[in-house]
């Protein structure tokens, strides 16, 4: 029946109108396009308007390399510190009873709900001059605020959950039954890992860090709190625009604007090609 | 005829689920659609109810051609296997959903909804939710739904699959009796043989898209008209070469035999009994315990015959016995037909 | 391994799936340095401020002002969200035409901008001289520095929430509540909002609440086309930021205190509601 079911479903529920297919769509396409295209549209046109040397000198500019630069540096720090964290976390509450499990749960979550600016502010309020933090790093030389560890700290912060999150419906899913087989039959931890919970977990990780690279790369509010704006030294990609644009530099602010696009872009085919794959490998 | 289908065909893809079917069922009467699973059974029904299309064919209900009449307008009530019970909806807004779509009053709806409650005995539970109902009560509200606007034919998709069994047979007669009181004409889908023949007053039994058999449920056991039928009703052996056994020798090659267990009769080797010259003589292979009657397997000329026995006379693992087989069900491709024993033919066979 | 399952035998009995140990100290650290010991900064900071002082703080008119723009702009976005987060839903799960797996990855697009981008692009085209700004200036409307176009911009990144929550709830509804539906009478229309409506309204409502609660904390979005005029367009999180700016840290921590709780709020009711929806459907 499964079999029927699979190919009858689209058909024979749609039993209301055509009509109404057709004006459904017709929203939504423009819906998305007002919303989602026509910006992007708009971003394309006002990067390459001063034309194309234009466009290469904005980018290549030093400050905009020197930003570049720092935004990789950040997100593959965010990336690497949330996958470790990602998992461990996810071990943690899916294969385990323990008391406050749902406190941790929404504990690991709280970076997922409030303002980017108050993630920022936060660290200024811990490391900051009139931080509690701030004597200790002092005294062992490390400027967080104002300088780049901030940043990068600030950056794992906002995408602390990311991978977690993805991780743990996943395992969820998946129950705890395999790995206590294995347990049972003298498995060590790190081999029930490996052999056992990570084919689940694949493409969820792999998920997980697209969109975290995805939301690292574009932080801006938390970021703008901790960074001291120091062009060439405290400045991300996002930031960068933010200063070019105020200095009404349109046409170069879009045209460093169009890097992360591309990135965006090519982050969302990324995305796209996981989930094909994953749903491949579900069946 | 109440429903009539004729030379219904459907493909799903290469799958051809309906292979010219055509049938009647006379009105008030409950039929029983059963075979095995993907035989096309569950297809005909969803047809019936036009939440499939066939490729051809015609459907008729009271005369009149559904083929083209949407599924909410042909007057058709339909339960499902899982309830499919709105699940945000109380039992009361359940069973009055088809009668607000009507626009019946807030009176009428009232009266009806609370008279079906009565009939399907859940008094008092009108303000639950489904998930607050049992199994069986589900069904009962499922049917109650079904039937609140009257439906001039109820359809039953396999509808106790997903019950439990002990709730099963009291639902089963329960669902009988039901249907009798109210009268409107039925069908339901069933794998399930002991459902089929308890239930309905007809069996159709399909097979590969194709109707194999239609008749009552002591018609299709006793008299079954193909092979298939002979070999999915009641428990069967097949024999493939049964020239070897006594009395039946006037079996053709390329003639396949079906034993059921009431077909054979074993008894002491010392018992007197009729007809010894007919019988064979067995080793007892195997026996188990079915609740109320043994299973006993026995060899017979090195075929394993699956018999019954009482509780009352336990035989033993090696006990040499007499089986006596009454007929077989003969069959090959196209044909199947009763043989009896010939040797029990014979009138010489009485002694002291 | 094995040494970390002996030592947890007396308080929940022998675990047997190896490593609880490390993977809770290695998280709990990593959270508490991470996450916990920054986020009470906040008390600590706070801790210090009378009542009375705090409250004169978050009581300002400017401050009392940035919390309404937020959140009624934020509100607004979500629910125009909810209605085209169904609609899509729908179209990308119901039906098939060409370009659907490009209209399924445009939903993503707001989740891999970056808000700042996402800020100046927005704004651009909503401005005065704007391509679709310039055809509402003709009719005399301003969209870019209004309350308008913050919810366009709360709108835009809240887009993928209600939809991505939606899809696969309706994926995976069983087709059986729309047969049983059709088979009673029922139109079309009547079947979506007594039975399909119901069925996803859970999900409708965690995005809703994600949407919103986004939409309350964003900055990098909506600051740039919300222009920061004081008293009309100012969002909360660009008053704890001009309170940063101004080296006013106490008061920007106010501020911000009372943000996180109108945030925690907003997520403690959506899971409430929730809950009870739950309820209905799994025995309590």
């Amino acid at each position: 029946m499964s079999q029927t079911n699979k190919i009858a479903k689209k058909k024979d529920i749609n039993q209301g109108s055509k009509v109404i297919k057709v004006i459904l769509i017709t929203v939504s396409i423009l819906f998305l396009f007002i919303m989602l295209i026509m910006p992007m549209a708009v971003l394309v046109t006002y990067a390459l308007r001063n034309g194309w040397e234009a466009y290469k000198k904005a980018i290549f500019d030093p400050y905009t390399i020197k930003a570049l630069w720092l935004t990789l540096t950040a997100t593959f720090a965010a990336v690497l510190v949330n996958t470790v964290f990602g998992l461990f976390a996810a071990w943690t509450i899916t294969k385990f009873k323990f008391r406050g499990k749902q406190l941790l749960t929404t504990l690991i979550d709280i970076p997922f709900a409030i303002s980017p600016v108050i993630a920022g502010l936060v660290f200024i309020l811990t490391f900051g001059r009139i931080g509690w933090a701030y004597d200790y790093m002092k005294a062992i030389d490390i400027k967080i605020v104002f300088a780049v560890p901030g940043i990068i700290l600030a950056t794992i912060f906002v995408t602390f959950p990311f991978i977690s999150r993805e991780l743990i419906p996943v395992l969820n899913a998946q129950g705890t039954d395999e790995e206590e087989a294995a347990a049972l039959m003298g498995a060590s931890g790190f081999k029930i890992f490996r052999k056992i919970t990570f084919p689940h977990i694949k493409w969820a990780l792999l998920y997980g860090i697209v969109l975290c690279t995805a939301r690292a790369m574009g932080e801006f509010g938390a970021v703008s709190v901790i960074s001291g704006h120091l062009r060439g030294k405290t400045n991300t990609l996002p930031l960068d625009v933010e200063i070019l644009y105020n200095e009404f530099k349109l046409s170069s602010a879009f045209a460093v604007s169009s890097i992360l696009v591309i990135m965006a872009v090519i982050i969302l085919i990324l995305r796209n090609i996981i989930e094909y794959k994953a749903k491949r490998a579900g069946e | 005829m109440y429903v009539e289908l004729k030379n219904i065909n459907k493909n799903f893809g290469n799958f051809q689920a309906s292979d010219n079917v055509s049938f009647g069922i006379e009105q008030g009467k409950l039929i029983g659609l059963l075979g095995p699973s993907g035989s096309g059974k569950t297809t005909i029904l969803r047809m019936i109810a036009g939440l499939e299309t066939p490729d051809s064919g015609d459907i008729f209900i009271n005369g009149v051609r559904v083929n083209d009449i949407p599924a909410g307008k042909r007057g058709i009530g339909f339960v499902f296997q899982n309830y499919a019970l709105f699940r945000y909806m109380t039992v009361f807004d359940n069973i009055a959903f088809g009668l607000e779509v009507q626009k019946k009053t807030k009176k009428e709806i009232k009266d009806r909804v609370l008279e079906l409650i009565k009939l399907i005995g859940l008094d008092g539970m009108e303000k639950r939710y489904p998930s607050q109902l049992s199994g069986g009560q589900r069904q009962r509200v499922a049917f109650a739904r079904a039937l609140a606007p009257n439906p001039q034919l109820l359809l039953l998709d396999e509808p106790f699959a997903a019950i439990d069994a002990k709730v099963r047979q009291e639902l089963r007669s329960w669902l009988k009796e039901m249907i009798y009181k109210v009268g409107v004409t039925s069908i339901f889908v069933t794998h399930d043989q002991d459902e089929a023949i308890e239930v309905a007053d007809e069996i159709i039994i399909t097979n590969n898209g194709t109707i194999e058999q239609m008749g009552s449920p002591l018609d299709i056991y006793k008299n079954p008209e193909t092979p298939f039928v002979a070999h999915f009703i009641g428990q069967s052996t097949i024999l493939e070469d049964c020239t070897k056994l006594n009395g039946f020798k006037a079996v053709k090659s390329g003639e396949k035999a079906v034993i059921r267990p009431e077909f054979i009769h074993i008894t002491r080797k010392n018992v007197l009994q009729q007809y010894i010259k007919a019988a064979e003589e067995g080793t007892i292979e195997q026996i188990s315990f079915r609740g109320s009657y043994l299973e006993i397997k026995v060899k017979v000329k090195d075929i394993i015959l699956t018999a019954t026995g009482s509780l009352e006379d336990v035989m033993e693992v090696g006990d040499i016995v007499n089986v006596l087989i009454y007929r077989l069900y003969i069959f090959d491709e196209n044909n199947a037909y009763l043989l009896e024993n010939e040797e029990m033919k014979d009138n010489n066979s009485v002694f002291i | 391994m094995n040494k970390i399952i002996l030592k947890k035998k007396s308080r929940h009995g022998k675990r047997v799936i190896p490593g609880f140990g490390i993977s809770m100290g290695v998280t709990m650290t990593m959270m508490s340095l991470i996450i916990l010991i920054p986020m009470a900064s906040i008390i600590i900071c706070t801790a210090g401020l009378s009542f009375h002082d705090f409250i004169e703080i978050v009581t300002a008119r400017d401050v009392v002002s940035g919390y309404k723009v937020s959140l009624s702009c934020a509100l607004i976005a979500a629910l125009i969200n909810c209605v085209f987060g169904v609609i899509l839903a729908w179209v990308l799960v119901r039906y098939e035409f060409p370009g659907k797996r490009i209209l399924d990855g445009l939903v993503e697009l707001p989740f891999a901008l970056p808000t700042a981008v996402a800020g100046i692009s927005l704004t651009s085209l909503y401005s005065d001289k704007g391509w679709i700004g310039s055809i509402f200036a003709n009719a005399g409307i301003k969209i870019a520095y209004t309350k308008i176009g913050i919810t366009i911009a709360m709108i835009f990144i809240g887009i993928p929430f209600v939809v991505r929550s939606i899809q696969p709830v309706l994926e995976k509804l069983d087709k059986q509540y729309e047969e049983a539906s059709y088979l009673l009478g029922a139109s079309g229309a009547r079947t979506f909002f007594k039975v399909v409506f119901p069925e996803i309204l859970p999900a409708m409502l965690t995005g809703f609440g994600l949407a919103l609660a986004r939409g309350i904390g964003e900055y990098g979005s909506v600051v740039f086309i919300a222009g920061n005029i004081p008293y009309k367009t100012q969002i909360a999180p660009l008053l704890i930021m001009s309170k940063l700016e101004q080296f006013k840290y106490t008061d920007a921590t106010a501020i911000a205190l009372v943000l996180l709780m109108i945030s925690f709020s907003v997520l403690l009711i959506n899971n409430g509601v929730q809950l009870y929806m739950n309820k209905i459907t799994n025995n309590n």
